[in-house]
């Protein structure tokens, strides 16, 4: 029977060099910038958009702008979408996203900015100088198919990924899969400026997850708000996530 | 550490300790290596995040592979994997016998008694820092510890899974 000692340096023999490394750490890095995108993608374009932001004059902001809590949902009533898993859909032209947001918003949006990259495209606008954005993107990457695939796994459905969100709110059943309201207050150590969002996330069955956030302030850090409620009401952001727009 | 090469080395550099863990307690290369890629990915996402600097970056990727493991056989209650098959390859010095039946040991224990060996064997934490990792409390950590650690002495003496 070995002693502690031994059992410890068996422990710390256990072999490594049966794996490629390098390949789990770049596998790794790609996972978390999937991770962080999601979160973060749409936000990384706060900057630019603070440039040039036009105030917009009370004579053309719509009356449900001064109280987005209590506001009708008044998005223009795009069809919300139905998908088929078998017959996934394609977005719409990346360059599209910010102008498909400002025409389903009602009133006049400003600073509108498009962003994409490997299995994801992203827009965002100023309305009445907050911020609204929408990130489309893959729910599942080439590589985690790939390694599912490998593994005889099975990558968890629209469903299970919505339960299993842990941001709040609630999972609600829709035509296009699940979605998910929430809101939260940023809460970062050295921006606890009061910061709030209303956020949605659908979980489509044809393969993509449809991220929409309203914000108080023209950006999601680093700047003041403007308003103590988000510019879009829960109900809207939600309304914006499952609309069909986003697809072709 | 927050830009890309930062990361990158860091990774690298704590990849071997980081799959070894991971190996130890999933008991599974492919699940190991998902593990440790879940991992990364979380450590990435932290130091990308305007959070502050991360006092112990070793010990945060450490702490977050063993809680992202507990929770992952949390929600996979069903589905857990005991493979005795630890991949006999070179670079050791251990008796690739007794390697197999400290594999096949380990995956006799409970996840939480693998997590509990990890954290105070090989990472070396005390075992207040185990309690606070596992939420849990430090007599349990020590009564678990100690079950777990008679339990591979008696299967490593006897080597009765070797031969089961």
């Amino acid at each position: 029977m070995p002693d502690q000692t031994e059992l410890l340096e068996l422990l710390h023999s256990t072999p490594v060099s049966d794996v490629d490394l390098s390949a789990l750490v770049e596998r790794g890095t790609r996972r978390g910038r999937a991770s962080l995108r999601r979160r973060r993608v749409v936000a990384s374009l706060s900057t630019a958009a603070m440039v040039g932001v036009v105030g917009v004059g009370a004579t053309v902001v719509p009356s449900w702008l001064a109280s987005p809590a209590a506001a009708p949902i008044t998005v223009v009533p795009a069809a919300p979408a139905a998908a088929n898993p078998d017959t996934p859909r394609e977005p719409i032209d990346p360059s599209q996203m910010a102008a498909t947001l400002a025409s389903l918003l009602p009133g006049e949006s400003t600073d509108p900015a498009n962003w994409h990259g490997q299995g994801f495209q992203a827009a965002s606008v100023l309305l009445d100088g907050r911020r609204v954005d929408v990130l489309v993107e893959q729910t599942w990457s080439d590589v985690d198919q790939a390694k599912a695939k490998e593994l005889g796994d099975e990558l968890d459905s629209a469903e299970a990924l919505c339960r299993r969100a842990s941001s709040g709110g609630a999972c609600t059943r829709v035509a296009a899969g699940w979605l998910r309201t929430h809101q939260y207050a940023e809460t970062e150590q050295d921006h606890q400026n009061g910061i709030v969002g209303n956020h949605a996330t659908l979980w489509t069955s044809d393969g993509w997850t449809v991220i929409v956030s309203a914000y108080n302030a023209s950006g999601e850090k680093h700047t003041d708000p403007v308003s103590g409620d988000p510019v879009l009401t829960q109900g809207q952001v939600g309304d914006l996530a499952v609309s069909d727009a986003w697809f072709r | 550490m927050r830009d890309e090469r930062e990361f990158t080395e860091f990774a690298a550099a704590r990849s071997p300790h980081l799959y070894r863990s991971a190996l130890l307690l999933c008991g599974d290369r492919h699940l190991a290596e998902d593990l440790v890629q879940e991992t990364l990915a979380k450590v990435y996402v932290r130091m990308h995040r305007r959070l502050g600097r991360i006092d112990n970056p070793a010990g945060y990727a450490h702490t977050a592979l063993v809680r992202t493991f507990i929770s992952s056989r949390r929600r996979r209650s069903t589905g857990e994997v005991t493979v005795a098959h630890v991949p006999d390859s070179g670079g050791t010095t251990a008796d690739p016998d007794l390697r197999l039946t400290l594999a096949a040991a380990l995956a006799e224990l409970t996840p939480l008694d693998r997590a509990v060996l990890v954290l105070r064997y090989l990472d070396d934490r005390s075992v207040a820092e185990v309690a606070a990792t596992l939420s849990v409390s430090e007599g349990a950590v020590r009564n678990r510890s100690m079950r777990a650690i008679g339990r591979l002495r008696n299967h490593l003496g006897t080597g009765e899974l070797l031969h089961s």
